[in-house]
């Protein structure tokens, strides 16, 4: 992917970028968060279902990288990291998810001013993805839109391939029988 | 139905300033300023708002039932007689203006007299029904007049009661003692 090959070239680049941001380089960490950012923010987009909620869960991400990327180890993989960080971010963000908030979603709509929501077909995937548990969630994200294998998925997850492939099933099954309903329309 | 969901994940236009705001609200905050949250009061005050609005209306719509309950039950109250202290009470049903519908036959006269002759034997027979057994009770003195005396009529036909209530001192050419 393109941003594990920019970090693989500038790898030497990254503590020195590491260092400027953490002496207080806003440039530096603009770099830093700009090899990352379109992961984080359209993984957190697809988990939280809207923009406002995945741009709060991508600055949780940018935090922690700035903190913690220092410790992370290079040949374990960096991009691995972020994105089991984002998944956490976004883990807690759904456990964080007020009860109301699903009724502010009905009242002001943001779905519909959503510049990402530009069609229809988009709002039917969120709406479809919305239906999903969070693990369902994670796992189609991860291996359908991202297209990583059950194995990264299931490492980032911290739990075992046959769990991974057991969600991706059902979560299959759902989306399925959604877009069936949906074109049959 | 991977084809068209990965298409859209890589047609995913995330604005720039979303990347932005992000980017500014983790440096602010790694800089020990606080990051901007979006404002979740607006939609939880707007929601309190309604839900006591609701509760005020139930409480108002409470409210008047129970006062249109409170004055039909005065209304109510104005037709039942006032609580009587009286001391003497005597109850008279009205004859009615029509004898011919009485279902009951009146009793003949040899009946009548009948059944007083067979009291009149009943009290010589018994003796507990003597009147010599009973003792004799102290005399009411002339002046006590009851303080109020309560009539009440009932007519047999329609069963609407007219209750009357005499003060001591009404005399009934109008007059106050």
């Amino acid at each position: 992917m393109k941003s594990r090959q920019v970090i693989e070239e500038s790898n030497a680049d990254l503590a020195t970028l590491i260092e400027q941001a953490q002496e207080g380089d806003r440039g530096a960490f603009d770099r830093l968060i700009g090899l990352f950012e379109k992961n984080v923010m359209k993984t957190a987009f697809y988990l939280t279902g809207n923009l406002p909620d995945a741009q709060d869960v991508a600055q949780e991400v940018y935090i922690k990288i700035f903190r913690h990327i220092g410790s992370v180890r290079r040949d374990g993989g960096i991009e691995g990291w972020v994105y089991r960080i984002t998944v956490n971010a976004a883990r807690d963000w759904h456990r964080r998810k007020r009860p109301w908030e699903p009724l502010s979603d009905l009242f002001f709509a943001p779905a519909r001013r959503d510049p990402v929501l530009g069609g229809e077909l988009k709002g039917r995937l969120l709406t479809a993805l919305r239906r999903l548990t969070f693990q369902e969630r994670v796992c189609f994200v991860s291996r359908e839109l991202r297209e990583m294998t059950t194995s990264d998925v299931a490492a980032a997850l911290d739990c075992s391939q046959a769990t991974v492939r057991g969600h991706l099933f059902s979560a299959r099954k759902k989306l399925q029988k959604h877009f069936r309903d949906f074109w049959e329309e | 139905m991977n084809r068209f969901l990965k298409k859209e994940w890589d047609d995913a236009e995330i604005p720039a300033s979303a990347y932005m705001r992000a980017r500014n609200n983790a440096w602010s905050a790694i800089q020990g300023n606080r990051p901007r949250r979006r404002n979740a009061l607006v939609p939880a005050a707007i929601l309190a708002g309604g839900i006591l609005t609701l509760v005020f209306l139930v409480v108002q719509l409470d409210n008047a039932g129970r006062h249109a309950n409170g004055t039909a039950a005065r209304k109510e109250g104005t037709r039942k007689p006032v609580a009587s202290t009286s001391t003497v009470t005597a109850v008279a049903a009205v004859p009615s203006s029509a004898p011919a519908n009485r279902k009951e036959p009146i009793a003949p006269a040899a009946a009548v007299l009948a059944g007083r002759r067979r009291d009149r034997l009943d009290r010589e027979t018994k003796p507990g029904l003597n009147r010599a057994n009973f003792p004799a009770q102290p005399a009411q003195p002339a002046n006590a007049a009851p303080e109020r005396l309560v009539m009440n009529f009932t007519l047999p036909e329609s069963g609407v009661r007219v209750i009357w209530t005499l003060e001591k001192d009404f005399r009934i050419d109008g007059e106050m003692r």
